[in-house]
């Protein structure tokens, strides 16, 4: 129960949130309190920060091919920071990435992606190559982080593919 | 004012009867013709026409003319199998859009999956419904030593192409020497590797070096280069479709009619609410990619495990597209591999056909169980209900995305998938030639 409310709060504001990273054309300053999530319009831009669920960690989309390539590799760029005091990037943390489609699933994907990205870390950037996206429409990423024991999971949208 | 009709009244008069009457026939050409959302166009736009040919990097001699023609005689030549009965046209049909009819393929005995058509298969990213082929090259040469199909080795193939003069001509005009396979020490008669080491064939290939391994290697995989420039020449010379999508273009109403309203109709649930293009997208109606959509395993037959067995065989083959024998081991091919998804989450997929000709390469599926178009749009329509019994892995739910689809809409899609018939191919691709 409180896990669904958690979603609907991240769903219900991540359209302004979109709205911003668009219109201000470069990513957006961390801000606390400042929640994102998948439901982005097939043409909008993709979103470009994402706190964890638990509000742990803030991670931000450092770089992201526009359009997106359809049925091409590409890679994307992530950064990760303390969601308590997002200004340093942390270097001490795990990463996992996988992407999907919803097609109006309210959890999980209806589809994975057909490729296992392959993800390097280097000073606190997180390379992930290896991305690759089959289907038009809004794919849903989601980037599960851990550090210490703590654990969090972000989810992006990231429109394809400017078709 | 005139008493009498005067002359500008007589003009107005009559253009109006003239647009009066141009405005009927414009109407007989409109009267029930779908007017598209700037949406349903775009969709519609990205299905035609075919995009330029992809290059293959992997293949030097992709699209050398000479290396097309001797492909094409091999893709015909009976005597590249064990009993000199099978060639790739057996199962690969070009009077049924180069596939066969048949639920399984038939070369030496009875195969395990259905024939995909050849037509526009170089567009494709991985090859066989499993994907074990990264390159059309590389596919091509699985047959010969399929024991189902062509069921013969690549030294015997090596050595047809030595002892035919004509075909060794050929071979060497394009790719130079062949090795000294009048020396049968090192030339075994047959040979090929084999996972099950005791066969005689898998002996002989043991006993060979290393170097006359990869010399032979060598020349099986230009085979195989030869045929895939032929059938990259096998591409969809346009259909009502393509005729259609042009008129829609160039605002042409009166083209618009090469297709029938029932078709239109169907064409709108394609690319809409039937959600059909999620998977049958771009020009060749197929992502190339691999999906499980919940087949049950049929009565009798074995479970197929689909693309999660092809990603294994794909990694080990020496024939793909990192692998010696390939033109561009470090281009797109090495991402390609690189990044394959894991097996397990492979299970029970195949790879999305190709729709172009649809309508001539019954029947359906992977081990071909649907005879008509209809029991497949049957399938998809009852949704989940479709599933029951056993299933190879877990159905993937865009399958769900399909609506129930009643019997008019069903029939107004099967009449859009008719027109995606392409013309005939010209003869001189569709036929053996004379000489290599």
């Amino acid at each position: 129960m409180r896990r669904q409310t958690a979603l609907s709060l991240v769903v219900a504001s991540a359209a302004m949130c979109v709205a911003a990273t668009v219109c201000s054309g470069t990513p957006v300053a961390p801000m606390a309190g400042m929640h994102m999530s998948a439901s982005a319009e097939p043409d909008a831009g993709p979103t470009r920060q994402a706190y964890t669920l638990n509000h742990a960690f803030l991670i931000e989309l450092r770089a992201v091919p526009r359009p997106i390539p359809f049925e091409k590799y590409f890679t994307l760029e992530f950064v990760v920071y303390d969601g308590r005091h997002p200004t340093k990037a942390l270097t001490d943390t795990h990463l996992k990435v996988t992407a999907g489609m919803r097609h109006g699933l309210k959890h999980g994907f209806a589809h994975g992606m057909q490729s296992t990205p392959r993800i390097r870390a280097k000073r606190g950037l997180f390379t992930v190559a290896g991305m690759y996206f089959h289907m038009a429409g809004p794919w849903t990423l989601r980037v599960d982080v851990e550090r210490n024991g703590r654990k969090g999971t972000a989810y992006f949208t990231l429109p394809c593919c400017g078709q | 004012m005139c008493r009498e009709p005067c002359f500008p009244q007589l003009i107005a008069l009559g253009l109006s009867l003239v647009c009066g009457t141009y405005a009927r026939a414009a109407r007989a050409v409109h009267e029930d013709r779908l007017s598209y959302t700037p949406g349903e166009l775009a969709a519609i736009y990205r299905h035609s026409p075919l995009s330029a040919l992809p290059a293959d990097p992997t293949n030097r001699y992709a699209d050398n003319t000479e290396a097309a023609k001797l492909g094409q005689f091999l893709f015909f030549d009976r005597r590249l199998s064990a009993d000199g009965q099978v060639s790739c046209a057996t199962c690969h049909q070009p009077a049924r859009a180069f596939t066969d009819g048949r639920k399984l393929a038939r070369g030496i005995t009875v195969g395990t999956r259905n024939t995909p058509s050849v037509i526009d298969a170089a567009f494709g990213h991985w090859f066989f419904w499993d994907g074990r082929a990264d390159s059309l090259w590389s596919q091509a040469l699985q047959p010969f030593e399929n024991p189902r199909e062509a069921g013969t080795d690549r030294l015997h193939i090596a050595h047809l192409v030595y002892d035919d003069p004509p075909l060794r001509a050929a071979y060497r005009r394009l790719f130079g020497s062949l090795p000294d396979l009048d020396d049968f020490r090192r030339f075994p008669a047959h040979a090929r590797p084999d996972a099950d080491e005791r066969l005689p064939v898998a002996r002989a290939w043991a006993s060979m070096t290393a170097a006359d391994r990869y010399a032979i290697n060598r020349l099986f995989s230009n085979l195989g280069k030869a045929i895939e420039a032929y059938e990259r020449r096998l591409i969809d010379p346009g259909s009502p479709f393509d005729r259609y999508v042009a008129a829609l273009r160039a605002g042409d109403a009166a083209g618009q009619n090469v297709i029938s309203a029932a078709a239109e109709r169907g064409l709108r649930l394609f690319v809409g609410i039937a959600n059909c293009e999620l998977c049958h997208s771009g020009p060749t109606f197929s992502d190339g990619q691999f999906h499980n959509i919940g087949l049950p395993v049929l009565p009798g037959e074995a479970p197929d495990p689909g693309r999660s067995t092809g990603i294994g065989l794909l990694i080990a083959n020496p024939f793909n597209g990192t692998g010696p024998f390939s033109d561009d081991r470090t281009g797109q091919s090495r991402n390609r591999l690189a990044f394959l998804p894991s097996p397990q989450s492979q299970l029970g997929a195949f790879k999305t056909p190709d729709l172009r000709n649809v309508a001539l390469t019954a029947p359906y599926m992977h081990d071909g169980r649907f005879a008509t178009l209809s029991q497949v749009l049957d399938f998809y329509a009852q949704g989940k209900a479709a599933s029951h019994g056993r299933l190879v892995g877990v159905r993937e739910q865009t399958a769900n995305l399909v609506p129930p689809l009643d019997d008019r809409q069903k029939s107004e899609l099967i009449a859009f998938l008719r027109t995606l018939t392409g013309d005939p191919l010209p003869r001189s691709l569709t036929q053996a030639p004379a000489h290599p």
